[in-house]
């Protein structure tokens, strides 16, 4: 019944290969998994590199040329401890009867003293060895149910055989580990929010896509990782130095990847714009080539006001922008973990003024400013058949050159992402939307509620459908019979 | 649909002409794909549009019907198109589509393996991941719908990214040729644990599988398999989206008036109730706006945000598994 397909699998391309590597290599950065998610941490598979797990330091030159997905188990041995594979055995669940009437906390049920465990320890008995003896010389590992066996094995390996999974740095897991353990770093950004960011400002190949990231380059890095080398982003600032954007560097990205990544400040781009549409006024005004007038009706009527007496209706927005301020913030609920999505898409463009763009941007840590690489460097580099170490000869984040300005300005942007939590939201977007080509959707994030409410009304040619989306993610954990909830 | 050539992109020059598609947008939730014909003319409730009148204008643009009424039209993106489709079966939305390209982890160059194809809600945002240089191959059982998705995917310059075949993958499982070549797997299937074995041969080691199931006996059975075979980090997720209407609110700053019936919504005046606990403290009692000044009668403008009334309940559940290295 089912027709016999007549296409053939294309062969994995060489692009998916370099783009998208499955093994890690030496100089790449990889996230460690340590005990199932207890410990992330992030690292460079450098021959000197090491772990630091329960006190001890172990080298990670053993995951150098293995797979991603690939488990690690700690060895303490007498004189050092190491990484070796981990043979991951499934568990079989078995539902029994029994329940813990019968037992009691008061730390008698386990024989084996401290002292003989380091003992056993410093004899070189392996650490599952170890765990075994531990069950053996506990009186009620019998009586316990089988879940609560398997916990008690699983809490005991965590200690004396430390896991530890190599995990491939992606988008996902970047993110995931950023919320998981430094969400200040990333704004509170949920990878659920993140990728609704993503397809909601139709990030792909060939888009140009301007993004405020002040979330450290996860969105910039998300946003490079979707277009894989063709298209542009551009990681815009108010701010007078760039805001940091070193987590792109987890990326692992190859040289084109890189090479699409440019930063250049809010202010150029205004200033870009506003000369080629003054350009472009004086040749219709000169009667200078063929010119439709119906875009010249809808490009000089977004022409950028960038003196610092803003109009009236800005300063009617300030008020209203002072009186958000002025609001108590919502105390982030750590059950729900609420965020505001704010989604919008371009008209044909209006008049529009906007205040002064220098902003101060407080708060902000290292500054990360990346020298400029020309694309001559990744051309050789790439022409010479480097290996995949080549992402590390290419910096991603060169500052845009003026003939790349001037593409984006003549072309627009296809679409924006604006994740500043440091920043106004509304006196952001006035200033950025005028150069996004028309039907542009763009997509704001803000952890807090008040600063992803923008006033769409004073304009009316901004957005088409707009809504607030917090999302609410349950994660559950399916063990048989058993089944939880988790954060 | 995808500015897979650069003159489709959507630029300051890009101009609708004959033969695209665009979106008609009445309003958020209101908004149909249109085929653009000279000669052609498009009807709703704000009038009739004559489609020779968007020819040459740009994306985006408000157009007038002959009796007033305006729509907008906008250029088609796999979110719009997602909205606009026609429902031969029920789709995936933006919040399960979203969480499942991220979660799949796909990127250019990926090759995807799909079932089933349904309306090709999934299958545009998937191809968008991974073109130009990946591939999409769909399976679903029901040959016309199977043709009906894949004339969408020609009419949207789609074709070249995603492949259709007509094919029971919960009888015969996925073709043998994608033997640890599939970067990602996406099921949607009534009994999901039966494609579970090809898809297993067909993933690549650390490759990742999502099953998309309503009912929570579906996603057990498929955790119970998951678990015991070829597979790690198995987590299952929900996700509902919840939509804000936002409005700009005025609210009184009047601590004491008579004829002020409403109870104020301002959440800043503790000391409303305080004035009447305390006394002889003057500085409590005072709101600190009204101090010498016509402060009393004065508003405060602020936007305002409120959940809507109605929001999209539950969907589905969205298992992801990873293949084990």
């Amino acid at each position: 019944m089912a027709s016999e397909s007549n296409c053939t699998v294309p062969e994995s391309s060489e692009v998916n290969r370099r783009a998208n590597p499955r093994v890690a290599t030496e100089g790449c950065s990889v996230l460690l998994d340590i005990n199932d998610g207890d410990k992330l941490t992030f690292a460079r598979l450098n021959s000197s590199a090491t772990l630091k797990i329960g006190g001890d330091k172990c080298s990670l030159t053993p995951m150098i040329g293995c797979p991603f997905g690939a488990l690690f188990q700690v060895e303490r041995g007498p004189k050092e401890t190491s990484l070796q594979d981990n043979e991951d055995q499934k568990d079989q669940e078995k539902a029994d009867n029994k329940d813990n009437r019968a037992l009691v906390d008061n730390n008698t049920a386990q024989n084996l003293s401290s002292e003989e465990i380091l003992q056993m320890r410093r004899e070189g008995i392996s650490g599952e060895q170890i765990v075994e003896a531990l069950i053996a010389n506990s009186s009620t590992f019998q009586n316990k149910t089988a879940f609560s066996q398997e916990k008690y094995k699983r809490k005991k390996q965590k200690k004396y055989v430390p896991r530890v999974l190599l995990r491939r740095p992606f988008t996902r897991s970047i993110c995931e580990a950023y919320f998981n353990k430094w969400p200040a770093k990333t704004g509170f950004l949920r990878m659920d929010t993140l990728s609704l960011l993503l397809s909601v400002a139709n990030v792909s190949a060939y888009a140009d896509v301007l993004v405020l990231d002040m979330l450290g380059g996860l969105v910039t890095g998300a946003v490079a990782e979707r277009m894989g080398g063709n298209g542009s982003v551009c990681n815009s600032y108010c701010s007078l130095r760039p805001p940091p954007m070193d987590i792109v560097g987890i990326f692992n990205f190859d040289g084109p990847t890189s090479s699409r990544i440019f930063r250049a400040p809010l202010s150029e781009l205004i200033s870009a714009r506003n000369k080629h549409l003054e350009e472009f006024d004086s040749k219709v005004e000169s009667g200078v080539g063929r010119m439709d007038t119906s875009v010249m009706d809808a490009t000089s009527l977004s022409k950028i006001d960038l003196s610092s007496n803003g109009s009236k209706s800005i300063s009617e927005n300030r008020s209203d922008v002072e009186g958000i301020s002025s609001l108590e913030n919502i105390e982030k609920n750590p059950c729900t973990s609420v965020k505001w999505l704010c989604q919008c898409t371009t008209t044909d463009g209006m008049k529009l003024d906007q205040q002064n763009c220098d902003m101060e941007v407080t708060g902000t840590s290292k500054i990360d400013f990346l020298p400029n690489v020309s694309l001559v460097d990744v051309k050789e580099g790439i022409e010479s058949g480097l290996s995949p170490m080549l992402h590390k000869t290419v910096k991603a984040g060169r500052l845009a050159t003026s003939e790349d300005i001037l593409y984006w300005v003549e072309n627009g942007f296809t679409s924006m992402i604006v994740a500043a939590p440091e920043l106004d939201t509304w006196t952001v977007i006035v200033q950025l939307l005028p150069l996004l080509s028309f039907s542009a959707p763009f997509a704001i994030y803000h952890q807090y509620l008040q600063n992803a409410c923008i006033d769409y009304r004073q304009n009316a040619w901004l957005l088409l459908y707009k809504f607030l989306n917090p999302g609410f993610v349950n994660t559950r954990f399916f063990l048989l019979e058993h089944t939880r909830t988790c954060k | 649909m995808l500015p897979l050539q650069p003159e489709n992109k959507t630029t300051f020059g890009r101009r609708i002409k004959e033969g695209d598609l665009v979106i008609l947008y009445e309003r958020h939730d209101r908004m149909k794909a249109v085929r653009v014909q000279s000669g052609a003319e498009s009807g709703n409730k704000f009038g009739v549009f004559a489609h020779s009148d968007w020819i040459g204008k740009p994306f985006g643009t408000k157009v007038f019907s002959k009796k007033g009424g305006f729509v907008y039209l906008l250029a088609p993106t796999p979110e719009l198109w997602t909205l606009v489709l026609s429902h031969r079966t029920q789709i995936l939305y933006i919040a399960d589509i979203s969480f499942v390209v991220s979660f799949l982890e796909i990127c250019p160059g990926c090759l995807v393996l799909e079932s089933g194809t349904g309306s090709g809600s999934l299958t545009t945002a998937l191809a968008r991941a991974v073109a130009p240089t990946g591939h999409v191959y769909t399976f679903d059982f029901h040959e016309l719908r199977a043709d009906s998705a894949r004339e969408d995917f020609e009419k949207n310059g789609l074709s070249s990214l995603i492949t259709v075949e007509v094919r029971d993958i919960q009888g015969k499982g996925f073709p043998e040729k994608f033997c640890g070549d599939v970067d990602a797997v996406f099921l949607d299937l009534p009994q999901p644990w039966l494609a579970l074995p090809s898809a297993t041969e067909a993933l690549k080691p650390d490759g990742i599988l999502c099953s998309f199931s309503p009912c929570i006996e579906q996603v057990q059975h498929v955790c119970e398999i998951l678990n015991t075979t070829d597979f790690t980090d198995v987590r299952t997720f929900e996700v509902l989206l919840r939509t804000y209407e936002v409005r700009e609110k005025s609210f009184t700053k009047k601590v004491e008036d008579k004829s002020f019936d409403e109870i104020s919504t301002s959440n800043s005046f503790p000391c409303k109730r305080l004035c009447s606990e305390v006394e002889g403290d003057d500085t409590l009692c005072k709101p600190t706006n009204v101090q010498g000044k016509e402060g009393m009668t004065e508003k405060v403008q602020t936007v305002m945000a409120r959940p809507y009334p109605e929001t999209k309940g539950h969907t589905g559940y969205l298992t992801f598994a990873r293949r084990c290295v």
